[in-house]
């Protein structure tokens, strides 16, 4: 059988791609369980942890939904001078992981920091949501910039024949119009602020998650942190659903021929002045003071002496990321095939059914794979026991092919989508030609399909990267005893006060997301160039 | 039949969430070297006959026999890659990545070289043997179809299955694409079965015609039977512009003067088909005609067509374009002889 048949993908592909749903489902009997550490954590602080998640989620939500949603209507709306720079640079923010940028502000209001003439205290709830508003007002931003880049022009010329004003325009036309993506954003931001722990436990705030780790660090008890999993993802599918009716049946499309951008207008000189202050303010606090912070601190501690250390590390995340980035496409490259074997219903839902993961927080992840992988251990270590009398260890847990499986379920959709709109373009004509010419859909893929998916396998690859890179929760349950990546050493290092150790392991993340920024908006404007020259 | 290449017999398709089968009790048998066209409107299950040919989707019901081997029946199942058919598809689908010869070359088995000649060959023989290096974007329209012709050919199938494939073919150049490839299936002797909804096409392609409504086979036979004596009025009409006149409304017009062969008189509900050029117009009385008016004019290139209106009635004519008619004109017509044939009740429309 194999690939050369249909059944054989169904099997082979779609089998695995539903299997990536047990660590959430494998939490799901935790209802039914209760422990001693459960039950204290109840009586004491789960009301803390509630009302902490939800305090976050209502500020760095809004935040982003406001700062996103106005960056890209002026983005897309106004001629700016230095537009390029600014299309660049808004998305630089996405490369500080909120966890780096939380301690670089710490240290910015301490005492000799540069902001500490203006500020001294950077904690509690209001800090978090700072941070998390300029870290992850991208989501907003750019799921409401693709929308106005779509189809926005047909709507704001036609309001502005009928003359309504620029400010009229915004919050009449541009914002309802844009309603459906930021919404879709803003959950993404909330999954994020979900999923969001080293800033908290830096910034001194109790939320869901921290309360996750502190009941499997601090007590080691799976069950705890599986109750409070549980809560987490009954607070996502809420999100998820309450996106669903506010949206309504207001997923818009264009009616009409093709994409139509918004017209831009050139503003009066005080105008572009001010909006290009507005412009920057995103860069300025989302990126560049926080990453000031971390050069003055590599630049003034003895960073030398662990240069050893540093590359050892590098070298891991690189190496660990990107075998994760090459597992992620391959794996959305062959599930994304599914629909196109499987018309009906089928295989669309194999194929979508990873991408769940997306939308679960990396620690719960974390938990469901704990919840799979220490009872199979330990049953292998009992066998083991029983047939050469010595025990294996940890087999299972703490290894790093299942963290990459991790990373793929976490992150699948990230690298799925831009395959599965390259998937959806080339449609399924060409299986049936080929099984016209007796060619098997093995055949198929790999000659026609594989070739053509190049550029979205490094779009989606690229993408998937980046988030593993900057990954922290999933990082630090799963990973081996003594492993380090980038973000869990500055993430350790911080929460150890010792900064000027933690800011060159955060200044070489930071440094790779933004140059891998960088470069992705770089070659996707080359490509959109050369696409409007054909 | 012991000389068909292609029987299907009693097949039925249905798909979930439509309470109507798609296909229904279809049979349909093709003799070697035969080409047969498949016409109906879109919807009526032409497209969905070609698929479970193919094996592209699988009857509820029935067997499909393929060059003397069983490919689908009780218990048998080919796959579509074993069933040696060729197919050609609306929007040429070659594959983009690949140039000409390697399209050609994709089913093709055996060594390089080998492979390598054999789609020339094709290639050469559909007219495109200079352009074998150039990919799918490079060639026109009827260039990427004559070359999906080419690579299904190459495979030396027994059948060729054509879906709509001139329909995205620009109108100019649709004519000389489909002469070109009605010589290249004559010139290779294949067998295919074209689907389309031109009539057009069917008739310069293919001496056989099967018409399709609602999923079953209304009518087949040589084009000339098909248009001369369709059993309905949808056959009629599918065939060629029709004037469909109940007998009741066609003895109206003999009582009033209209000279024209005997129909009988029973099944006044019954009616009566006459295509648009056995009607002839003039301007003189002449006995046995008939006033009309002339309610509007159409050039269409070589010919004229008119509606005239002559209560209970109004009738479409076509007259060669030399004979001018001014719209309001007051003109008579009649019928030709032998011209006349007559619909039941049941199948007017």
């Amino acid at each position: 059988m194999g690939f050369t048949h249909r059944r054989g993908w169904l099997i082979l592909i779609g089998g695995p791609a539903l299997l990536s749903l047990l660590p959430m489902a494998v939490l799901l009997p935790g209802i039914l369980e209760s422990s001693s550490t459960w039950l204290h954590l109840r009586r004491t602080v789960l009301a803390d942890y509630i009302l902490g998640s939800l305090i976050l989620l209502a500020g760095a939500g809004g935040g982003a939904f406001l700062l996103g949603t106005t960056l890209a209507w002026v983005m897309s709306r106004y001629s700016i001078p230095f537009r390029s720079f600014f299309e660049i640079a808004l998305l630089l923010p996405h490369a500080m992981p909120v966890y780096i940028s939380a301690f670089g502000y710490r240290g910015l209001v301490s005492y000799g920091g540069l902001l500490h003439p203006l500020f001294r205290e950077f904690s509690g709830p209001g800090a978090a949501i700072f941070v998390m508003t300029f870290g992850f007002y991208t989501y907003v931003y750019l799921a409401c910039r693709a929308m106005l880049g779509t189809f926005g022009g047909q709507f704001i010329d036609s309001a502005r024949a009928v003359g309504i004003g620029e400010w009229q325009l915004f919050a009449r036309v541009a914002l309802p119009l844009m309603r459906p993506a930021a919404f879709a954003g803003t959950v993404i931001v909330g999954i994020e602020v979900l999923n969001e722990f080293g800033a908290l436990t830096y910034l001194g705030v109790e939320s869901l998650t921290t309360g996750i780790f502190r009941a499997w660090f601090a007590f080691g008890d799976l069950t705890a942190a599986v109750k409070l999993s549980l809560i987490m993802l009954a607070a996502v599918a809420l999100l998820i659903t309450a996106e669903r009716l506010l949206r309504g049946r207001a997923s818009f499309a264009a009616s009409g021929s093709g994409p139509a951008p918004v017209s831009r207008r050139k503003p009066s000189r005080s105008v572009t002045l001010i909006l290009m202050i507005f412009l920057s303010i995103p860069i300025l606090l989302g990126f560049i003071l926080p990453g000031l912070q971390l050069l003055l601190w590599a630049g003034t501690g003895n960073s030398a002496a662990h240069a050893d250390r540093l590359v050892e590390i590098t070298v891991n995340t690189l190496l660990l990321s990107g075998f994760a980035g090459l597992a992620g496409v391959g794996a959305a490259l062959l599930i994304g095939f599914l629909p196109l074997l499987f018309r009906r219903g089928i295989g669309r839902v194999l194929a979508e059914a990873p991408g769940l993961g997306y939308v679960v927080p990396g620690a719960i992840i974390a938990i469901g794979i704990m919840r799979i992988t220490v009872p199979l251990d330990s049953w292998l270590n009992d066998l083991h026991f029983h047939f050469f009398n010595s025990t294996l260890g940890l087999i299972l847990t703490g290894n790093l092919a299942i963290l990459t499986a991790a990373y793929c379920i976490r992150y699948f959709a990230v690298a799925y989508r831009p395959i599965d709109s390259a998937y959806t373009s080339l449609g399924s004509l060409h299986i049936d030609t080929a099984a016209g010419l007796g060619r098997s859909p093995l055949y198929v893929f790999l000659r026609v399909y594989l070739p053509q998916l190049r550029q979205a396998a490094f779009f989606g690859g690229i993408l998937f990267l980046l988030d593993v890179i900057k990954e922290l929760p999933l990082t630090m349950i799963l990973r081996p005893f003594n492993f380090s990546t980038l973000a869990t050493a500055t993430y350790a290092l911080a929460a150890d006060e010792r900064l000027n150790e933690a800011a060159p392991y955060g200044l070489v993340l930071v440094a790779i997301g933004g140059g891998i920024t960088v470069l992705f908006m770089m070659i996707s404007s080359l490509q959109n160039y050369r696409r409007r020259k054909q | 039949m012991k000389n068909s290449l292609l029987q299907v017999s009693g097949v039925e398709k249905r798909f979930s969430g439509n309470p109507s089968p798609a296909v229904k009790d279809f049979s349909l048998s093709l003799r070697r070297g035969e080409i047969y066209a498949l016409v109906g409107e879109s919807g009526s299950g032409k497209t969905t006959v070609l698929r479970l040919i193919a094996g592209l989707a699988n009857p509820d019901k029935g067997r499909i026999r393929l060059n003397g081997r069983e490919v689908f029946g009780p218990g048998v199942n080919l796959p579509c890659e074993k069933r040696r058919i060729g197919m050609v598809f609306q929007e040429a689908a070659l594959f983009p990545n690949l140039r000409l010869i390697r399209n050609v070359a994709f089913g093709l088995r055996g060594k390089g070289a080998e492979k390598r000649s054999r789609a020339a060959d094709y290639l050469d023989l559909v007219g495109l043997g200079k352009l074998a290096g150039r990919y799918p974007h490079e060639l026109s329209g009827g260039q990427r179809q004559r070359a999906a012709l080419a690579r299904a050919l190459a495979m030396e199938p027994d059948l060729i299955l054509m879906d709509e494939p001139f329909s995205s073919l620009d109108i100019r150049i649709k004519k000389s694409v489909v002469e070109q490839v009605g010589e290249i299936l004559a010139n290779t002797e294949a067998t295919a079965l074209l689907v389309t909804h031109s009539i057009d096409e069917a008739f310069s392609l293919a001496k056989h015609i099967g018409v399709m409504r609602d999923g079953a086979l209304e009518q087949e036979g040589r084009a000339d039977e098909l248009y001369r004596s369709p059993v309905s009025g949808y056959v009629a009409d599918f065939l060629g512009a029709a004037n469909i006149l109940t007998i009741s409304e066609f003895q109206s017009l003999i009582h009033r003067g209209l000279t024209c062969p005997d129909i009988g008189a029973e099944g006044t509900e019954d009616g009566i088909l006459l295509r648009p050029e056995d009607i002839l117009l003039t301007t003189r009385e002449i006995p046995g005609t008939l006033a009309g008016r002339i309610e509007r004019s159409n050039f269409i290139g070589d010919r004229r067509e008119y509606i005239i209106s002559a209560p209970p009635v109004h009738l479409r004519v076509r007259t060669p374009s030399d004979k001018i008619f001014p719209e309001g004109a007051k003109v008579r017509f009649s019928i030709k002889k032998e011209s006349l044939s007559r619909l039941s009740t049941a199948n007017l429309h």
